[in-house]
């Protein structure tokens, strides 16, 4: 706790006054602030968790189904199956005001929309059946990890945003108004003892004048 | 001297010429396909595991009795001939020849094949190698009754 | 063709069929720890002269593939007629093909995927194509060109570069087996096929495609006629097990769509098709004069081949040996 410097001024103590009404007003409002992030981040973690256990998950099956279907088929043969896509999938990006945190929205759009079944560029005789469950794995999957692109890009910014709320909350709470405080305070005594110095020094003046 | 003088005349040495010539033929032709069907398979065997030629040998070689009991019965067949032969002679040398002639042709073909089998078997599995040799020499035995028949055939009976 | 031909051939696959992995080693294959206890044990066989070829990274398909290439060059020098062989190099000729059609509609370099074990010459045709002078090309295979390219055109659709290709593989593939008039063979190839429609027809009631759709991809030609399939197209598993229960290859099909049904999944379809194919193709043991030993042994590579990738896969993922074990298809000796 440091005063600061300052010259122990009766126009100093309204500036400083002012200062602290306006800083307790805004850590006030800034610890609100950081309640709420708190929570959308919470809500958002807690998402974000689900959907990669989720996606998590699906990806192993859809891996697995492609394991299988490389066991049985030359790696080549594999890969031209499926170098020729049939859908292009592209993705919208647009941004959400999640506390004054702008988050990304994704939205994604195929091109073959309605016509699930043609996800699979290649022909039924020459190819492992595994392969269709494991794009059509890939297929469901992907909504989700969009979506979990987005949680969790969301939740890297709002940590960032909670982070540095949180420093700003500190600075005042432990720093700005305390310093201001104890400034004011320094100005009032020092304040009150000029005071005091005049009204000793007018009696002894009195005093003199009296005798 | 018109044709018909010279089949009365000749006609025994020509027709047991024609047995023995046959004879000889077609038993000849029989064992030369057999023994080359099992020597081409026995050359196919010899690329890879050339250690096995002498069990390949065997096989190779039983096709090729047929030619040989053709022959014999040729060579006796030959000793009865002389120019002035009755027809009813010749006809019965002719006669005489014939099981060998055919079922030394046919019989050598089919032991080539069962032979050349058997090359198999010893390509596959060298312990069970006879077994495959057993099963060409059944062959044999159907070429065997035949050149024992036209052996008899030639000395049963006497012009 | 005279079978007789053969002899020499077939006595050489017999020698080379001894070569064949045991039952033996698969399982030790299998129960190996790791990857480089597998590759040891691999090294021991047949499979040692490719060893050679590997690099730093341990990498098995370039060992497989060395393998391929070579039974595929001794069975040429085996085989007193190329078309047995050439019969199963067609399969890659038509992987080459797709690759290459593909690279020039793409526009893309693709060469990473070619397998040179084919029987064409894939770079001369890719100057004919591009020169748009085909005169030169085998003529069922610059039909199949012809063909693709002018879908495309129109259709816009890369799947069916694949659905045609195929269609003419087989097709090629039963002309040629026609042509060489072997019963095994015809029969061999029209189970092949009727396995094949059995499984489209299912493959494309899970994809939810239509019936003009399974009507494109069905092949024609199989035992079973193609409308039986289009007739199954909207029955449940069960109806389907009934409907094809008397056909020729009932004892193979049966299980298969049984496990379909238990498990939904086509693992265990596509052991049981492998399986009651290579048991069709034992038959040629009891061959000694003809084509079959030939077409027969390079078919058991290639079986071969699929349980070693199925093994030495699982090894890199860590499956456990019993996983490994229920995916074995059948070996032919």
């Amino acid at each position: 706790m440091a005063k600061l410097n300052v010259n122990p001024t009766r126009m100093e103590l309204s500036k400083l006054n002012k200062q602290l009404g306006i800083a307790t007003r805004g850590h006030k409002l800034l610890k609100d602030k950081q309640d709420e992030l708190m929570r959308q981040f919470i809500v958002l973690i807690k998402r974000n968790r689900e959907l990669r256990m989720e996606v998590e998950k699906e990806l192993e099956q859809s891996f697995k189904n492609f394991f299988l279907a490389s066991a049985t088929m030359a790696p080549e043969m594999l890969e031209e199956s499926i170098s020729f896509p049939k859908e292009s999938i592209s993705v919208h990006l647009s941004r959400k005001n999640v506390m004054g945190v702008h988050v990304p929205v994704m939205e994604m759009k195929r091109k073959m929309e309605g016509d699930e079944g043609s996800i699979y560029p290649y022909g039924c005789a020459q190819t492992p059946s595994e392969l269709d469950d494991a794009i059509a794995k890939l297929n469901e999957t992907i909504p989700k990890l969009l979506e979990l692109a987005e949680v969790e890009k969301a939740c890297q910014l709002l940590a960032d945003e909670i982070e540095k709320t949180r420093r700003r909350v500190n600075a005042l709470e432990y720093r700005t108004i305390p310093d201001l405080e104890e400034t004011i305070k320094y100005i009032r005594m020092k304040l009150d003892e000029s005071e005091r110095s005049t009204i000793t020094r007018l009696m002894k003046v009195k005093d003199i004048i009296d005798r | 001297m018109n044709f018909a003088e010279i089949f009365v005349n000749f006609g025994g040495v020509v027709f047991g010429g024609l047995g023995v010539a046959l004879a000889v033929i077609m038993p000849g032709i029989g064992s030369a396909r057999g023994v080359g069907l099992v020597g081409e398979a026995t050359s196919g065997l010899m690329i890879e595991e050339p250690e096995k030629f002498g069990k390949s040998l065997l096989l190779e070689l039983l096709p090729g009795t047929q030619g040989l009991y053709g022959f014999v019965i040729a060579l006796l067949a030959m000793g009865q001939l002389y120019s002035t032969m009755e027809i009813a002679h010749g006809l019965f040398i002719l006669m005489a020849c014939l099981p060998i002639a055919f079922v030394g042709w046919k019989s050598a073909i089919f032991q080539g094949k069962v032979a050349a089998a058997g090359v198999s078997i010893l390509a596959k599995n060298e312990q069970q190698t006879t077994k495959g040799i057993i099963f060409s020499v059944m062959v044999e035995t159907y070429a065997l009754l035949a050149f024992v028949l036209s052996l008899i055939l030639l000395n049963s009976v006497t012009f | 063709m005279d079978r007789l031909d053969f002899t020499q051939g077939v006595v050489r696959t017999r020698v080379l069929e001894k070569k064949l992995l045991t039952f033996g080693t698969l399982e030790r294959l299998i129960d190996a720890g790791t990857m480089d206890e597998a590759m040891k044990i691999l090294k021991e066989t047949d499979y040692g002269s490719s060893f050679s070829l590997l690099t730093e990274n341990n990498d098995f398909e370039t060992i497989l593939f060395a393998e391929l290439k070579r039974s595929f060059q001794i069975m040429d020098d085996v085989s007193p007629d190329s078309s047995i062989v050439n019969l199963l190099r067609l399969k890659y000729d038509y992987h080459n093909l797709k690759v290459l059609l593909k690279e020039i509609i793409l526009d893309k370099d693709f060469s990473h995927l070619y397998l040179p074990i084919g029987t064409m010459d894939i770079k001369q045709i890719k100057t004919f194509i591009l020169n748009e002078n085909l005169q030169d090309v085998d003529p069922p295979v610059r039909a199949a060109i012809v063909e693709v390219l002018t879908d495309y055109k129109i259709t816009r659709d890369p799947q069916r570069i694949g659905i045609i290709l195929d269609r003419l593989y087989i097709y090629h593939f039963l002309k040629i087996i026609e042509a060489i008039k072997s019963p095994l063979f015809i029969e061999y190839a029209k189970a092949m096929i009727d396995f094949i429609n059995v499984r489209t027809l299912i493959r494309v009631k899970r994809q939810k495609k239509d019936r003009k759709f399974l009507e494109e991809v069905l092949l024609s030609k199989g035992n079973i006629e193609k409308e039986k399939f289009l007739h199954s197209f909207t029955d449940s598993i069960d109806q389907i097990i009934r409907n094809f229960r008397n056909e020729k290859i009932a004892k193979g099909l049966i299980p298969a769509l049984q496990s379909y049904k238990e498990t939904n999944r086509f693992e265990d379809f596509e052991k049981e098709m492998d399986n009651y194919l290579i048991k069709l193709i034992r038959e040629a043991k009891h061959i000694h004069f003809g084509p079959e030993p030939i077409f027969a042994y390079l078919l058991a590579k290639e079986t071969e081949m699929k349980n070693l990738r199925i093994i030495l896969v699982s090894k890199a993922n860590e499956i456990p040996p019993q996983m490994v074990r229920k995916r074995m298809r059948e070996s032919y000796v």
